[in-house]
């Protein structure tokens, strides 16, 4: 439960941050005043500010908005290209799973960071451009999980006595096959919208990702990474942003299998209960 | 033409360690309405023959010779649009695991309403009002109840009733059972045959049950197939075979039942295991195991031989 309350207001932040702020010239970070320089956190400014003199707590709230972006939209178009590819592939078998098994090993084969850093160095920066190369770097996992688990769910006996009493194979993989293979799958995209963060926090650090002033959470912390002896909050707080949000997804993870699975949907609703 | 025959059925699984002939030149006839029993221990080709008349042969099956006709037409060798007119429509199965043969993230209504609905084309509220009418029809009169269940929450018995329920929902001619009470206690089993009993009677279905039990064979059929290694070695009514058993192995088969009744009997075992069927049968499969072995049985496949009307018998001790 915890999770799901984390997730949401994560999401619900991200969606209404750049109508709340305080200070919104402060969070996209065109004001410059060298007077208020490393202030710590104070009632005014309660997450501190940083090497510009903007206020943190304001550029944290808007960086809401670009993680979330990232979260989705990498996790999401994963999820979107690898599920079909590992359903079909594991489904048929045969040459078409082959062939679409080794086009995946092919990707699998590049270190995932690498692939995400060449990618987006062709692409060009900008926000677009590193969601995009980290989808096209990520999806093979998932391909690969959801491969592995139609195989193990496609001889289960369930499978047989529907395929025995004449139902086609369309109604086989979405109603037998699909949801039975489908939760390590979301469970490991629940964990993965962290690391999805962190990972575009990677590629805006080496330059090629989002670009400040764009108050990207990841970005904040590698932005004050080279002051962390002077000025701890300028790294402490959107570093902690990313902690409870990764938190936040990772227990939303075990939601999302004690809710897919009717067996433990009912002890889960009884614990509520009492 | 007969009802359904099977003629010289030789079926081979393909492993990674080389071809497994699960069942060597089958040949057998069942007339419509009979209940039929294969019956034999575990690798004697038993399952096989009944996924086979099912249509539901494993993907790693190979068909080696023989067919299998069923109102002439082989259900084999079959297109895959002409399998679906057949499998579920005109022949049924119902597994061992009650449990795992359900998906368990539907509910039993929504998983019986997908069969119906894709197989006779019927609405969701037809195809719901036909499962209430079958699984009354199997003895679960709670319909409601069962159909917003989700299989987790059914007993054993119940579960293998709601089975049976989508097997029959569809009005096949011909059932295959295959070992529908073995995962089952014994007085959930005793029910389990009565509705048996009750469906070949009231639908008239052609029954062909897998068993290795004896006791529960001479229950529900009229007949029994005892096979061996991938072979018929007898075949007769089911009191006959039971009562006067010709084959050495039935006799031995016979002996491995404990009977409770007879105190001073001696529960036997038959030594020694089925033979290696990697290779392909080049004697008697049961010499290795026979107590009365002869020197012929170590060198040729017995033919079969009717020893009484309508009960015949695949061993040399009949021959010659």
């Amino acid at each position: 439960m915890a999770g799901f309350i984390i997730v949401i207001s994560f999401i619900a932040l991200g969606m209404i941050s750049p109508y709340v702020l305080t200070r919104p010239e402060d969070a996209w970070g065109t004001t410059y005043d060298v007077s208020k320089r490393y202030l710590p956190p104070s009632l005014e400014h309660p997450f501190g500010t940083d090497e510009y003199g903007r206020d943190m707590f304001n550029r944290v709230i808007l960086g809401a908005r670009f993680s979330l972006m990232i979260a989705v939209g990498v996790v999401g178009l994963a999820l979107i290209i690898g599920i079909p590819l590992g359903l079909i592939a594991g489904y048929f078998g045969g040459k078409l799973g082959n062939a679409v098994m080794r086009v995946t090993d092919m990707f699998l084969a590049f270190p995932p960071l690498l692939l995400a850093i060449a990618l987006a160095a062709t692409l060009g920066r900008g926000l677009e451009n590193a969601i995009l190369s980290l989808a096209i770097s990520w999806w093979p996992w998932y391909t690969r999980l959801i491969y592995v688990q139609v195989n193990t769910v496609k001889s289960m006996p369930y499978v047989d006595a529907a395929k025995v009493m004449g139902l086609g194979d369309l109604t086989i993989m979405f109603k037998h096959v699909l949801p039975n293979a489908l939760t390590p799958v979301m469970i490991q995209a629940a964990l993965d919208m962290g690391s999805a963060v962190l990972e575009a926090a990677g590629l805006s650090f080496l330059g090629i990702g989002v670009q400040p002033p764009t108050p990207e959470w990841g970005l904040l912390v590698s932005q004050g990474w080279h002051s962390i002896n002077v000025a701890w909050w300028i790294s402490f707080f959107p570093g902690l942003a990313i902690l409870v949000t990764v938190l936040g997804f990772n227990l939303l993870a075990d939601f999302v299998r004690e809710f897919m699975d009717p067996r433990l949907r009912i002890t889960m609703m009884a614990k509520r209960v009492i | 033409m007969e009802f359904l025959r099977l003629e010289d059925l030789s079926i081979a699984y393909e492993t990674p360690f080389g071809l497994i002939h699960a069942t060597t030149g089958v040949n057998f006839d069942v007339r419509r309405g009979e209940s039929v029993c294969l019956v034999g221990e575990s690798g004697s080709g038993k399952s096989t023959v009944g996924l086979a008349i099912a249509m539901a042969l494993p993907p790693n099956a190979r068909v080696m010779s023989g067919r299998i006709l069923y109102g002439g037409v082989d259900l084999l060798r079959l297109s895959e649009e002409e399998r679906k007119k057949y499998s579920g429509r005109e022949v049924s199965i119902v597994f061992q695991d009650p449990a795992a043969t359900l998906n368990p993230l539907f509910t039993i209504g929504e998983q019986i309403s997908d069969v119906l609905m894709s197989n006779l084309g019927l609405r969701k509220d037809e195809a719901l009002n036909r499962a209430r009418k079958f699984l009354e029809i199997v003895g679960l009169p709670d319909s409601e109840r069962v159909l917003k269940s989700f299989p987790h929450e059914l007993s054993g018995g119940m579960l293998q009733r709601v089975n049976i329920a989508i097997a029959i929902s569809t009005e096949p001619k011909v059932l295959v059972a295959d070992e529908p009470t073995t995962m089952l206690d014994v007085i959930l089993q005793a029910q389990i045959l009565e509705l048996f009993e009750k469906l070949k009677r009231e639908l008239k279905l052609t029954l062909i049950f897998i068993t290795h039990n004896l006791g529960v064979a001479s229950e529900v059929c009229d007949r029994i197939i005892v096979m061996y290694a991938g072979t018929i070695v007898e075949d007769g009514p089911a009191d006959e075979v039971i009562s006067r058993p010709m084959h050495p192995y039935t006799i031995g088969l016979l002996d491995c039942v404990p009977r409770a009744h007879i105190r001073d009997r001696k529960l036997r075992s038959i030594p020694g295991s089925l033979p290696d069927l990697s290779k392909p049968l080049t004697h008697c499969p049961f010499a290795d195991r026979c107590e009365e072995v002869r020197e012929i049985c170590t060198r040729a496949i017995p033919t079969s031989i009717d020893v009484n009307p309508g009960h015949r018998v695949s061993c040399f001790k009949y021959i010659g």
